[in-house]
């Protein structure tokens, strides 16, 4: 039972509803088959019966001379007749001798030697026996035993049997196909219910939907799990959001430090170049200003200058690119990027991180390379796998390269995006693009970073991106996106 | 009636089973009137009369055999019929007309006998001529057994019925050969 009760517990839904329907149905049929089957052989065996005592009335009732005048031969003779009926095993007729019954006449008659055990206790096997008591005026005569097999009675049930066999097959066959239309009814909206959950599992797509179902409790159950889902994508969104925004914040700060550095060089160098002009403006006014110091100065302000020019031009650069990236970060608009000027200046915005560890880019790209894209979403993925790499690849600050290497394809780029660091283990590989995984937390790490980048590639650049691990040997995600230009059928592909 | 039934059968079976029933029969001179009197009884157990002489009784007859006779009360002594009280006469005593429902014409009845019998009446006698002639039912003795022939047209027109279980014990007399 139990074994059994496990093994109908690992059964899928649908086969349970199946066995549920079934099992039920086949039960009722089994029950009111058996209760027919029953009744109907009942009823057949009283009829039989009825049938041999009237028989046995009609032959009482025939052998009250024979008796009467002690003819035995006479109702030999009438029990003869007998030997028409099937399964018939014996008839004994007996009369009342000094309150003894005796054996007057039988069938098979007394001289054959098959001649029935005519005792009242004799066994009976299969068969029934009906006793008559011969009667005339008020007296007893005698009494007649007739002996019946019960073969005959399959016999005459038979095609009533098959009948109802057939019939109970057919309703069994009805109540198949009526249970596999509820199962589907019933069944149906769960397991849809069921796949969607597996596929939102998989793919990690919380846009996906449940289809709605009629307003049961299941329905309200798919109501409720199309809520959360959208509760969640709502957070996730939230979540992204914010996050972009956070990086941002690093950005500007980053860009404000780093443009710090020449505005502090111009700064200085501007105040010397005013100092030197104040001290030679004195000497003049004096009379004191020498050719040599005259000349110093000259020198002085062009070299002053010139560091002005130069860090001013750095700055301005600076503001730019980061007015080209804060905008794409933040704009949805497509436009035709030159991608290896526009990584360029995405790699010229993250330089303030790179400044502080030991580890160098190396650009590689076709001068010629453009393509219509979301660049806002381009730069916030390069920036988010070079910040995960800088996060986790050189724990110990060592020193290292990373590569982007960025080639053509027949409509769209493939971007090799390649460092040497420490490599990521395969149990943590399988979830790098998971939300919220991070080997980092409580240490700034969100978990967000490469799952904003799955979603960007797979969503908004319509590619795809693969990473390849191996502890030790560095980490390599390959990107493939799409030109846009030409409205395509959007692909969507998911991480193997 | 019991016990004379059982005798009866016994004495009878011994007639069949054995071949001293001629000493039997020497033995006891009144077995075989008593047979013709349980005869004689259950004849009219098995026939039905349109009406009975009379509504409370039923009378049997006997003509020129006064053994028999005596035989004959002792065997019905208590005994009815559907109802019918039973009781045994002497053809010399009383009305045959009116009072004999079954009469039993013994060899040494007066000719005349059969010139006052009622129809209705059902005419017992001995042997196969008596039969063939006016009688009903006739006692034959056959292998040292007592047996009966019956005139079914000569009962039939008297409207008496004999039960078919009678007639099936009975040898036939029939009306063509009553005839020849």
């Amino acid at each position: 039972m139990k074994h059994a009760s496990s093994w109908f517990a690992r059964l899928a839904l649908k086969r349970k509803l199946d066995l549920a329907f079934l099992g039920v149905a086949g039960a009722t049929v089994l029950m009111t088959g058996l209760a027919i089957a029953g009744l109907q052989w009942n009823l057949a065996l009283q009829a039989e019966q009825q049938d041999v005592r009237s028989l046995g009335s009609v032959l009482a009732q025939n052998s009250r001379a024979a008796i009467t005048f002690n003819d035995a031969r006479v109702a030999e003779s009438l029990l003869s007749a007998l030997a028409q009926r099937p399964f018939l095993r014996s008839a004994c007729l007996f009369s009342y001798e000094q309150n003894n019954l005796r054996l007057f006449a039988s069938f098979p008659p007394k001289t054959d030697p098959q001649r029935p055990d005519c005792a009242p206790d004799a066994p009976l096997g299969n068969a029934f026996r009906i006793s008559t008591p011969v009667m005339l005026d008020q007296e007893l005569l005698g009494r007649l035993d007739i002996v019946q097999g019960r073969e005959g009675l399959w016999h005459k049930l038979r095609g009533a049997m098959l009948t109802l066999v057939g019939i109970l097959l057919l309703s069994l066959l009805i109540a198949g196909g009526l249970a596999r239309w509820l199962q589907a009814l019933i069944a149906g909206p769960v397991l849809a219910l069921s796949h969607t959950a597996q596929a939102v599992a998989q793919s990690q797509d919380y846009k996906l939907r449940a289809p709605p179902s009629v307003p049961d409790e299941v329905g309200r159950l798919i109501d409720a799990f199309n809520d959360m889902l959208e509760r969640i994508e709502n957070t996730q969104e939230q979540l992204i959001q914010t996050e972009k925004l956070a990086s941002l914040g690093g950005l500007v700060a980053g860009v404000a430090h780093e443009i710090n550095t020449p505005v502090g060089v111009g700064v200085t160098a501007a105040s010397t170049l005013h100092n030197a002009t104040q001290l030679r403006k004195q000497n003049f006014e004096r009379n004191e200003l020498t050719a040599t110091d005259l000349n110093d100065y000259f020198a002085l302000a062009q070299q002053s200058s010139s560091i002005i020019l130069n860090n001013l031009k750095r700055a301005a650069d600076l503001i730019q690119s980061f007015k080209q990236v804060a905008v794409d970060q933040t704009s949805l608009e497509k436009r035709e990027i030159p991608i290896k000027e526009y990584v360029e200046e995405v790699l010229l915005s993250l330089r303030p991180k790179l400044k502080k560890t030991a580890i160098s880019v190396e650009l590689q790209c076709p001068d010629d390379l453009r393509l219509t894209s979301f660049p806002g979403a381009l730069a916030q993925v390069l920036t988010n796998l070079l910040m995960n790499a800088l996060t986790h690849a050189y724990p110990d600050g060592g020193q290292g390269t990373i590569g982007i290497n960025i080639a053509a394809l027949d409509h769209g780029a493939r971007i090799i995006f390649s460092d040497d660091g420490c490599g990521i283990a395969a149990d943590a590989l399988n979830k790098i693009f998971d939300p919220f995984y991070t080997t980092r937390r409580g240490e700034g790490g969100s978990g967000l970073g490469l799952h904003i980048c799955h979603n960007l590639v797979t969503r908004q650049l319509k590619g795809s991106i693969h990473a390849s691990s191996e502890p030790g040997q560095g980490t390599t995600f390959a990107i493939e996106i799409r030109d846009l230009s030409s409205p395509q059928e959007p692909h969507r592909s998911y991480p193997s | 009636m019991r016990p004379m039934l059982v005798k009866l059968a016994t004495v009878v079976l011994a007639l069949i089973g054995c071949n001293t029933s001629s000493a039997a029969w020497a033995q006891d001179p009144r077995l075989e009137d008593r047979v013709r009197a349980a005869f004689l009884y259950n004849f009219a157990r098995f026939t039905q009369w349109g009406t009975p002489h009379t509504d409370q009784q039923l009378g049997f007859c006997v003509a020129g055999d006064g053994e028999l006779l005596e035989t004959l009360r002792e065997t019905i002594r208590g005994k009815n019929i559907h109802g019918h009280t039973l009781l045994a006469f002497d053809t010399n005593i009383i009305d045959i007309e009116s009072q004999c429902d079954v009469l039993y014409v013994g060899a040494q009845a007066k000719p005349d006998l059969l010139d006052r019998v009622a129809k209705g009446t059902l005419l017992v006698g001995e042997g196969r001529g008596f039969v063939q002639n006016l009688g009903m039912v006739g006692f034959v003795l056959q292998q040292d057994r007592l047996r009966f022939v019956i005139n079914p047209s000569h009962v039939e027109s008297a409207g008496l019925k004999l039960s078919a279980e009678l007639l099936s014990l009975a040898e036939i007399v029939s009306p063509l050969e009553s005839s020849l």
